[in-house]
C-alpha cells in the first residue's frame, strides 16, 4: 500500500489517528534522533529527548496547521527547543562525552589511518560543539541532514540568505578554531615528548 | 566536515518502543490536550467576560459619579432666579 504523504498524514493524525501518526514517527525518527544526538553528545540523552520531541508534537499537533510551516521544519524546532533547554540545564558541565560509538563506527583495513581519522573527528566535533548554537545547528542541518539552505531557514526562522551568510561565517570561524586547536595541540604533544 | 558528521542510527529496540507507547498513549495523550485546550478556552472566554463586565460596570459607575456631582453643584450654585422684591404701598 501507498504510504501517505506528510499532509495527509498530518490531518489524519490531527484528527486522531494513531497509525497517521506512527507513519510520520517512522519516517521522521531517525533525522530527529540523528540532530539530537550530535547536539548532545551522547545517545542516552538523545535517546530521552527524541521521546519527548515526539511526545510534544504528539500533544500539539492539532495546532500544527496554523503555523505555516513543513512538519519537519516543526519537529526540528521542537528539537531545537528541547536542546536548547537541555543545555541550559547542564550549562555547569562543560565537558561533553563523546560517544564511543561515534568515533570506532567505522572499520577499516588500516588501523593506523583510522586513528588519526578518528582523532580528527574528535577535534573537529569538540570545535563544533564550541560554536554558538545556531552554528551548530546550521552545520548539523547542512551535513548531517543534507538540507537546502531554503529548508534550514525554514527551520532556523531566517531567510535563505541569512543562512548562506551565516554559513560562510561558521566556515571561516571553524578554520580559525580548527587551526588554533591543532597549534595548541602540537605544542601540547610537544612539551609531553621534550620532558620524556 | 563530511568525516566529522557519520551517520547515526538510534537503537532498534528504542525505536520500536517509542513506536509501541506511542501506539498505546496516542489516544489518552489527544484527549488529554483536547480537554486541556478546552480548558485553556474557558479560561481565555471567563477573562474575556470579566474584562467586558469589569469595563460596563466601571462607565455604570462613572456616569452615576459625574451624575452626582453634576447635582452636587447645582445644589451648592447660588439660585439664579430673583425674587421679587416686595411691592411697598404708597399710601
Amino acid at each position: 500500500m501507498l504510504e501517505p504523504n506528510d499532509e495527509t498524514a498530518l490531518v489524519r493524525a490531527a484528527s486522531g489517528d494513531a497509525d497517521a501518526f506512527g507513519i510520520l514517527y517512522e519516517r521522521y525518527v531517525t533525522r530527529i534522533y540523528t540532530y539530537i544526538y550530535y547536539r548532545t553528545g551522547n545517545s542516552d540523552d538523545a535517546e530521552d529527548l527524541t521521546a519527548r520531541v515526539f511526545y510534544r508534537a504528539m500533544r500539539h499537533i492539532g495546532n500544527y496547521h496554523q503555523r505555516g510551516l513543513p512538519f519537519s521544519a516543526w519537529l526540528y524546532r521542537i528539537a531545537h527547543n528541547l536542546v536548547a533547554n537541555w543545555h541550559r540545564d547542564h550549562s555547569r558541565r562543560k565537558e561533553i562525552p563523546l560517544d564511543e560509538t561515534l568515533i570506532t563506527r567505522q572499520i577499516s583495513e588500516h588501523p593506523e589511518h583510522e586513528v588519526v581519522l578518528n582523532e580528527e573527528r574528535e577535534r573537529l566535533l569538540k570545535i563544533i560543539r564550541n560554536l554558538p548554537d545556531d552554528r551548530q545547528q546550521l552545520l548539523i542541518l547542512k551535513f548531517v541532514e543534507h538540507l537546502s539552505n531554503h529548508e534550514i531557514g525554514q527551520i532556523m526562522g531566517r531567510s535563505e540568505g541569512a543562512v548562506k551568510s551565516l554559513y560562510h561565517r561558521t566556515l571561516l570561524s571553524l578554520r580559525q578554531e580548527y587551526d588554533l586547536f591543532e597549534d595548541e595541540w602540537l605544542s601540547n604533544n610537544d612539551g609531553k615528548g621534550n620532558k620524556r | 566536515m563530511e568525516n566529522a558528521f557519520q551517520p547515526v542510527t538510534p537503537r532498534p529496540e528504542f525505536v520500536r518502543r517509542l513506536r509501541r507507547e506511542i501506539a498505546t498513549q496516542y489516544y489518552a495523550i489527544q484527549d488529554q490536550a483536547v480537554a486541556d485546550r478546552q480548558k485553556q478556552a474557558l479560561l481565555i472566554s471567563a477573562g474575556l467576560f470579566g474584562v467586558i463586565l469589569t469595563l460596563m460596570m466601571g462607565i455604570r459607575i462613572a456616569a452615576s459619579l459625574i451624575a452626582m456631582l453634576v447635582l452636587l453643584l447645582q445644589w451648592k450654585r447660588p439660585s439664579a432666579i430673583r425674587l421679587p422684591a416686595p411691592v411697598q404701598s404708597r399710601k
